[in-house]
């Protein structure tokens, strides 16, 4: 009796899962930047500018500046420093956000909106057609997250000289710190890793693409050249370890891999 | 027979008179640097961002949402208003050219709305009207609520408090229509009902909701005291309780951007005893309501065609309805269509209907009451930035009803809305 | 999952060669090296005449390693150095345009040195798809951040002393600038060119173009404060000519 009621809706869900995972074979796809043209005008416009260039109306009331799409400079990319992110890098900043910023999520977006507004994005830098795709980084499985790993990160951090930027405790302190500025020569702050919350994602390969790829545009460097991959989880413990909890400083709003 | 004809010409007041505040909120957009268009596929229709957005607690949830973060020149206060001229043509049809009840054209200032709505804390949030009016007349807050988002941590688990507007298949607070014709049949009651439960409007209660990561999946369940009923709100004494549940997905090929169906129920009791008498004493019979919808969004995801299908059955008890020998059955709902083929013009219509299937007096024609309304309009925004817009809207209804007349025969009402919405 | 296992190899496979090729800096084809195979010679002389700003005295406590390096001699700004009787060093001298053939890219690297916290050398020119080895000789931490505008840029964080680095820049592009966000007084500035003739005047002021066929070049200098200029000169087949760049200081 029971398992003829939950026969159709076992059913109906495994209809729904495979609608929902239908977007993820379609990641291949190519978007369409005529189609991707008018999300952008509907969803971007106001911060990146109609014509890309990071000048839109509501640029000049946020910091960091809105992404200036014409040097096909990206911060947050899985690709070697100075190269263009892959599309898949785009897609997780536009369905993720950028914490601590005014990038939203635009998670509820389709997954073929987001496809097609890349798409658009890749028109206002000639890099994307003139450029090679880039290898991206191989992140090795993370190891058990143990206070030996955290103590070992802390030695990495104080041999790579992080403290000159982010400070002996992370709190974006360093004696560096206020001279520092972007490519466009505004002036920018290295991130306070007490906040609690990185700004390029949740997961701790999310921090662990950061230092070993940089952030394009700023002075965070890549340090993939002196930075082995198990040092490399060793950091990433050290600097979750930095962070402070404070009330809000966590979003229920977790992101999936 | 009076009274019916009165409470026909009630309920086309009523739906006239309706509030709409709380359609569209220029404060985000200033917080969060966006334009309307983010939110609204069509101000003030809600898109899936705006809708996740508000599903949320009015929060982006990327460390900015809280009053601590923000600038301090920033104010979530913001100020609606409709100044239009309005023309209205009310006829009976006793004979083939009928008969002119009513037509007036003026100048109206429309529904005038100062609200404040944003966030306290990482988990609270707030939306208060304290000062509406519809053409001068004020109206003391139409809508006041406070949210706690999040129980648990979890966002299937909000909870909001206050006088707030239920969880429909369309909002009547964020109806692109402004001749206030149409989404009859929420609160529609079968021909001599008591009853005058609002299913679409405000009610004093407690909501809780839930969604999904991007509000592809969400339920919402209210309790709350019927508004309107002759006993005190406090009281709570005319309990209702009504839900929705709604799953979207969006096929990733083709000419369909999304589809999303729903689910949605009422029950509403409301004293029997004569109004005015003592309410408190008097049993308590219920209407209950229930229908289903489908919406689809055709072409480009940003700039779509969206189609809604609603339909529902509603059931007034038999002892709502004096002299009533069986509960009154009806039928009704609405095709609404939204068109946007560029970003600030829009072209919308819907045609509603309510047909009645059981009549609880037996002297009433079966078709008697029965409620035909078509809605058409365009809408262009001059301009829309992160500050305020401002739109021209033109727009034309006509509304039938069977027999409603006071002399017996059908009655029939043009409406015409012309004029410019504004919000900042 | 078969399919996935190859793909993943493919890829590791092919990840370790560009690792490999860009870390060995090592071209696939190294094409014979010919070099400027002219007679002619143009010898450039590049003076300032009035007096040079002087050289500030730059703020290096923020990096304890830097400080100490310049304890006993404090580091001095870059931006204009001149020498005996007005010779104004760190001119960047080039054929703008006239040098029409084509010249094979030598393998020989350029290094940019980091040392004492400053760049060494603080200009350079260099050909298009030429390995640069960017050496940290310093005990501290160095980003080496070029912007390039038609090149790819890069930023490379540099920990450790004695790190060495090989990248290229495939394109030719004026000159443009390179600076260590962690020591903001550190700036170096870098030209790509498709021919051999450039260089940097030394401590005399002094270029020698040489090799250079017989013909009329526009040959431009170039210095970070004064900016640019431009003059034309015919050189014959053997002939060496003299080339007089003029900028102006202050009173």
């Amino acid at each position: 009796m029971f398992s003829e009621l939950t026969k159709p809706l076992s059913i109906g869900w495994l209809l729904c899962t495979s609608l929902s995972t239908l977007p993820v074979l379609a990641q291949e796809r190519p978007g369409n930047p005529g189609r991707g043209a008018d999300v952008y005008r509907r969803y971007c416009i106001t911060c990146h500018g109609e014509r890309g260039d990071g000048a839109g109306e509501f640029a000049p009331y946020t910091v960091p500046k809105p992404r200036d799409f014409r040097q096909g400079t990206f911060k947050w990319r899985s690709t070697p420093s100075g190269s263009l992110p892959l599309v898949s890098d785009l897609e997780h900043t536009i369905r993720n956000g950028v914490y601590w910023t005014a990038m939203p999520s635009f998670f509820p977006l389709s997954e073929r909106a987001r496809r097609d507004v890349i798409a658009y994005i890749q028109t206002f830098s000639p890099r994307w057609k003139s450029d090679e795709a880039a290898m991206p980084l191989q992140i090795a499985p993370e190891p058990a997250h143990t206070p030996e790993s955290v103590a070992k990160g802390r030695t990495v951090y104080e041999k790579q000289n992080c403290a000159q930027c982010h400070g002996d405790g992370g709190a974006g302190d360093g004696p560096a710190a206020k001279t520092e500025t972007d490519d466009w020569g505004n002036p920018i702050l290295p991130f306070d890793l007490t906040k609690g919350h990185m700004k390029g994602g949740t997961t701790g390969a999310d921090l662990y693409r950061v230092f070993m790829t940089g952030l394009n545009g700023t002075p965070m460097p890549s340090f993939s050249e002196s930075i082995a991959p198990d040092e490399a989880w060793d950091l990433v413990h050290y600097i979750q370890s930095l962070a402070v909890t404070r009330p809000g400083a966590g979003s229920v709003q977790k992101e999936k891999p | 027979m009076r009274h019916i004809a009165v409470l026909s010409l009630w309920i086309v007041t009523m739906m006239v008179a309706i509030p709409r505040p709380a359609a569209a909120v220029p404060a985000f957009a200033r917080k969060y640097g966006v334009r309307c268009t983010v939110c609204h596929e069509a101000w003030p229709v809600l898109n899936d961002f705006g809708r996740a957005f508000r599903d949320n607690g009015y929060r982006m949830n990327l460390g900015k949402d809280e009053p601590s973060m923000t600038d301090p020149a920033y104010w979530p206060i913001y100020v609606e208003g409709q100044p239009h001229f309005g023309f209205d043509l009310v006829k009976s049809h006793t004979s083939p050219t009928g008969t002119t009840l009513q037509r007036t054209g003026q100048f109206q200032a429309g529904v005038s709305v100062l609200g404040a709505i944003g966030t306290l804390g990482a988990h609270a949030s707030y939306l208060v009207i304290p000062v509406a009016s519809i053409n001068g007349l004020t109206l003391g807050f139409p809508t006041a609520e406070f949210r706690i988002n999040d129980l648990f941590d979890s966002s299937w688990l909000n909870v909001r408090a206050g006088n707030t507007e239920p969880d429909l298949p369309v909002s009547r607070v964020r109806d692109l229509d402004l001749t206030g014709v149409g989404l009859g049949a929420y609160s529609y009651h079968s021909p001599g009902s008591v009853s005058k439960f609002d299913m679409g409007g405000n009610n004093l209660g407690v909501e809780f909701m839930g969604h999904n990561r991007g509000s592809r999946s969400r339920y919402s369940v209210s309790v709350f005291n019927v508004t309107g009923s002759p006993e005190k709100n406090t009281k709570f004494s005319t309990p209702g309780v009504s839900g929705h549940v709604t799953h979207e997905f969006s096929p990733d090929q083709g000419p369909l951007s999304a589809i999303e169906v729903g689910g949605f129920a009422s029950y509403a009791s409301w004293p029997v005893g004569v109004p005015g008498g003592n309410a408190m004493t008097s049993e308590r019979k219920a209407s209950t309501k229930y229908g289903g919808e489908v919406h689809a969004w055709f072409g480009p995801d940003a700039l779509p065609v969206h189609a809604v299908v609603t339909l529902l059955q509603g059931r007034d008890d038999k002892a709502l309805i004096p002299g009533g020998v069986r509960d009154g059955v009806f039928n009704g709902g609405f095709l609404e269509v939204i068109a946007n083929p560029r970003l600030p013009f829009v072209v919308f219509g819907r045609f509603d209907f309510v047909r009645n299937q059981d009549q609880a007096l037996p002297t009433h024609a079966r078709d008697f009451n029965n409620q035909t309304a078509y809605s058409v309009g365009v809408k262009h925004t001059f301009e829309y930035t992160t500050r305020a817009e401002y739109a021209l809207v033109v727009n034309y209804s006509l509304s039938q009803t069977k027999q409603g007349a006071p002399d017996g025969s059908n009655l029939s009402h043009h409406s015409l809305w012309t004029g410019i919405t504004f919000a900042f | 999952m078969k399919r996935i296992s190859v793909t993943t190899l493919v890829a590791t496979a092919m990840a370790l060669f560009a690792y490999i090729s860009i870390s060995n800096g090592t071209r696939a084809s190294a094409a014979a090296s010919q070099g400027p195979t002219g007679s002619a010679r143009v010898v450039v002389k590049v003076v300032l005449t009035g007096s040079a700003p002087a050289r500030a005295k730059i703020q290096t406590s923020a990096d304890p390693y830097c400080a100490k390096v310049h304890q006993a001699e404090p580091l001095l700004s870059q931006t204009v150095e001149v020498g005996a009787d007005g010779a104004l060093i760190d001119a960047l001298v080039f054929v703008k345009d006239g040098a029409t053939g084509t010249y094979a890219v030598p393998q020989t690297p350029v290094t940019l040195d980091q040392k004492g916290c400053v760049y060494i050398p603080h200009v350079m020119g260099m050909r298009a798809g030429q390995p640069l080895v960017i050496l940290n000789s310093d005990a501290t931490l160095h980003n080496i951040h070029p912007m390039p505008v038609i090149n790819a840029g890069f930023n490379i964080g540099m920990p450790v002393q004695g790190m060495k680095q090989t990248r290229f820049f495939q394109k030719v592009e004026p000159v443009f600038h390179v600076k260590c966000d962690v020591h903001p007084w550190m700036s170096a500035y870098i030209a790509t060119f498709a021919h051999p003739f450039f260089g940097v005047s030394n401590g005399q002021g002094t270029v020698e173009l040489g090799g250079l066929p017989a013909g009329t070049f526009q040959i431009q200098a170039w210095h970070e404060k004064y900016g640019a200029q431009v003059q034309t000169v015919s050189v014959a087949a053997g002939e060496t000519k003299p080339l007089t760049f003029t900028y102006k200081g202050g009173a």
